[in-house]
């Protein structure tokens, strides 16, 4: 290459950003500076359909398109959506009432008939949503009036209703359109895509007609959400100015936007308890209490939460991080020496490497790992090789970690049923403490448990549900069915300091208050 | 010529059958399906999951899962034969469709990546073994080292900061204009340069050593003309062999640049599929890689026949 081309090579690489259009804008809406009301979100979950029934159709709430009856917030109290009240008026019949006037983009009234028909549809095509909707029955007592009715009492119906992933639509518009619902749906959303590439990018513009839009209409004028694969690179791309939110912030990173404020705004969510799961069925030594007893004493929860959490996180108590009204409060306090003495006390003695022993049986156990869990089982082997029991990691990708968890094809886990914030807390704890139940996968039974479950599933009056929830919490944690090591504020969302208008309680959301500023 | 290509089409379908049937039953070794994929992944915490197990059999069969192997292989294959990749399980869209639809940003990034690998491999790999030993024979290796060793996810991120998050004359991610593509295309094609490079050094090394070299120097003919003419056309044929495993590396390399720059190509589209158990994706998509490897194998042979007219291929006539 001569001298003079391989100047022009160089020139035409540096020349490149200047005759690309290079989007610090993005698509739709002005190039920086104070008139560009168009928020840049990037996420790890694009939707791949816009229909709601789909699999794929992930995040449409939290993009502004699709509605749900009840809105969840981030601690996971309800606040009204397209129903602005709900009442109990038997123990298996529900009311809504729907806002009146609220139209899809299409201009179709979106009324009770229209609420039932996509239930409905809800219950025929959306595969993520059968157990939910099993057994309840839709009916539109008046434009305005939805009631369901439940084969049981459902204390957490209305919560059970704000799923994402129930997001209202107009059904018979999606039948008439076919397989294009996918691209082009009729929802009642904030925002209206006017672009969309599945799983991908999807640029979408602001609803005029929304119903919830402030006084004096909506500043922002549209979205423009985006594929972030990895977190570092979402980072980079705030910091650089080519994104005003990241909606899947991991501890990583919340630590290096924490580290920059005021330039970012952090939203840490309501956090979830990181536990591990101990397989009665499967490693009989573990049924020694004093096992189990041990390895909760050994697990040193403030280098955990220090080493993995960058501090962004507290010690677990139970099933439910502490500061909910239905946590308990006293949880384990790391003591090396004691678990040292309960398992001498109970007659496990150390061998020649070091492993404890006891008629035979080694305190050897494979710790079933995954994604973003590994280096907590890392961690927690040279913790407990402390103690004298040996481990050894096995280390697979989510999908089969799965499949191994429900098979009980483990010893110990450190899969997460992350216990958090909900509006149906018979639901998560009979999910995972009720005996037999399939994602109960510690195999754990105990009848004083068992029978407080079914109590509270059937309970309304909230008091009532916290004190039951609390008393569960305390029989669980005395057997030591499972180890909770600590709450962590792992995904939440953080965002530029230009952004304004931020709903706290809604940090991972496009609502109509937020704005660019200047 | 044309019996040869024909030859060599027939002996791929073997090829083509043993890889379709290995990795139908590869994928379904490893545990998980696409049900646990789909109903365990986002499942809503608060939920009673207690219908789980019903829910994922319902699901199965929906999916055609619950089917003996036999019959799910032979349906995909009757697919197949008539041009039915099959359909995402995920998605609902034909498979053929949704590669398509990214082997463009594909293809975008390899090219760039191609041209970033020449612009770089060649100019090193000539200076090196022209001044053999020399400063630009050091640097040159440091380069090529470097292109080797650092893996794409640091040298991307490396990229991403000096770039874009420092001075902000390029994009952080994302697939638009040019400037989108400077990055990604600069970071796979530096990986891919660095073999690339030390392999055509050798070759080089090797071709001006030769007398005709020697000969083309008594001669009287000018340097640049005796590298360039002579010994390089005959250093090439090396990494034209490469070109196989280089096609490898782009699409390996690609998975990674694609995921750090969420850049909308088919490497991080059929690493999703992996993850969510996709099998028609997974196979569809093995599919038209084995059939790319083939034709860049085949075209590897005719590119040595039209470099090196000694070559000739036992049973075949020119």
């Amino acid at each position: 290459m001569t001298p003079k081309r391989r100047t022009a090579m160089v020139a035409a690489l540096l020349l490149l950003p200047a005759c690309s259009g290079a989007t610090r804008g993005g698509d739709g809406g002005d190039e920086g500076g104070s008139g560009r009301q168009v928020l840049r979100v990037l996420t790890v979950n694009m939707p791949r359909s816009l229909d709601p029934v789909d699999i794929d159709a992930q995040r449409m709430p939290e993009n502004g398109l699709a509605d749900t009856l009840v809105v969840q917030n981030d601690d996971a109290t309800l606040r009204p959506g397209l129903a602005t009240r709900w009442r109990l008026l038997k123990p298996t019949l529900w009311e809504f009432d729907i806002r009146p006037g609220v139209r899809f983009w299409s201009g179709a009234p979106a009324d009770a008939a229209a609420v039932k028909a996509s239930f409905e549809r809800h219950q025929r095509r959306n595969t993520r949503v059968k157990s939910l909707l099993s057994g309840l029955e839709f009916v539109a007592a008046g434009p305005t009036t939805l009631r369901v009715r439940t084969g049981k009492p459902v204390p957490g119906l209305p919560f059970q209703l704000s799923f994402f992933a129930l997001g209202v639509h107009n059904a018979a518009e999606a039948e008439r359109r076919g397989e294009d619902f996918k691209r082009h749906p009729d929802l009642t959303g904030f925002m209206k895509p006017v672009r969309f590439v599945p799983g991908e990018t999807l640029v979408a513009e602001a609803n005029p007609h929304y119903w919830g839009l402030p006084p004096g209409g909506s500043r922002l004028k549209g979205i423009e959400a985006r594929l972030g694969a990895d977190s570092q690179g979402r980072t980079l791309a705030l910091r650089a100015g080519d994104a005003d939110a990241d909606y899947n912030m991991e501890i990583d990173q919340q630590a290096q936007y924490e580290r920059a404020r005021p330039a970012f705004q952090v939203y840490a969510t309501v956090p979830t308890t990181r536990n591990i799961w101990l397989n009665l069925g499967k490693a009989p030594a573990l049924r020694d209490r004093a096992v189990r007893t041990a390895l909760d004493l050994a697990a040193d929860r403030r280098a955990l939460i220090d080493g993995l959490n960058h501090g962004y996180a507290r010690p677990a108590t139970g099933h439910f991080p502490a500061g909910l009204p239905y946590a308990i409060t006293t949880g384990t306090r790391t003591d090396v020496e004691k678990a040292k003495s309960v398992l001498d006390a109970a007659g496990w003695v150390p061998g020649p490497d070091g492993v404890r022993a006891r008629g035979g049986t080694r305190l050897h156990f494979r710790i079933l790992t995954y994604a973003v869990f590994q280096p907590l089982a890392i961690a927690l082997q040279s913790q407990w090789r402390r103690i004298g029991v040996g481990t050894e990691l096995a280390p697979v990708e989510t999908t089969a970690s799965n499949q191994m968890m429900l098979d009980g094809d483990f010893e110990i886990a450190t899969y997460c049923s992350c216990g958090s914030a909900t509006g149906d807390i018979a639901g998560q704890l009979r999910a995972f403490y009720r005996t037999g139940v399939v994602t109960n996968y510690g195999g754990y039974s105990n009848p004083d448990a068992d029978r407080l479950i079914d109590e509270l599933g059937t309970e309304f009056d909230q008091g009532r549900q916290y004190a039951l929830a609390k008393r569960i919490q305390e029989i669980v944690r005395g057997d030591v069915a499972l180890l909770y090591l600590y709450a962590s504020t792992q995904w939440g969302a953080a965002y530029t300091g230009r952004v304004r208008g931020v709903d706290p309680k809604l940090s991972k959301r496009v609502v109509p208050g937020m704005w660019i500023a200047g | 010529m044309p019996r040869y290509v024909a030859l060599r089409l027939a002996a791929t379908m073997p090829v083509l059958a043993g890889v379709s049937i290995v990795l139908f039953a590869l994928i379904r070794l490893i545990p998980g399906d696409p049900s646990h994929a789909i109903l365990m992944s986002m499942a809503d915490p608060g939920a009673d999951m207690s219908r789980l197990r019903e829910d994922l059999r319902t699901l199965r069969a929906e999916l055609g899962l619950d089917r003996p192997y036999a019959t799910q292989y032979l349906s995909w294959l009757g697919g197949i034969l008539s041009g039915d990749l099959g359909t995402s399980m995920r998605s609902g869209e034909p498979v053929l469709r949704e590669i398509l639809a990214r082997a463009p940003a594909t293809a975008e990034l390899a090219g760039a990546a191609l041209v970033v690998m020449v612009v770089v491999a060649a100019p090193t790999a000539i200076a090196g073994a022209v001044r053999h030993g020399g400063l630009a024979d050091r640097v040159g290796r440091v380069v090529a080292l470097a292109g080797v060793c650092v893996p794409g996810f640091l040298s991307g991120m490396l990229f991403v900061y000096a770039f874009a998050v420092g001075p902000g004359w390029l994009p952080t991610s994302g697939r638009g204009g040019l400037a989108h593509l400077v990055l990604p295309g600069l970071t796979l094609g530096l990986a891919l340069a660095g073999g690339t490079s030390r392999l055509l050094r050798a070759g080089l090394l090797d071709a001006l050593s030769q007398t005709y070299i020697v000969t083309a120097e008594a001669k009287g003919l000018p340097w640049r003309v005796i590298v360039l003419r002579h010994a390089l056309r005959n250093a090439l044929p090396p990494v034209l062999t490469n070109s196989g495993l280089l096609a490898g590396g782009l699409l390996g390399g690609s998975v990674i640049v694609e995921t750090v720059f969420s850049w909308p190509g088919v490497g991080r589209y059929i690493v999703d599929a992996i993850g969510g158990r996709d099998y028609p994706v997974i196979q569809g998509f093995t599919l038209v890689m084995t059939l790319t490897y083939v034709a860049v194998n085949l075209l590897t042979d005719i590119g040595y026949r039209v470099l090196d007219p000694r070559v000739r291929v036992e049973g075949t006539r020119p």
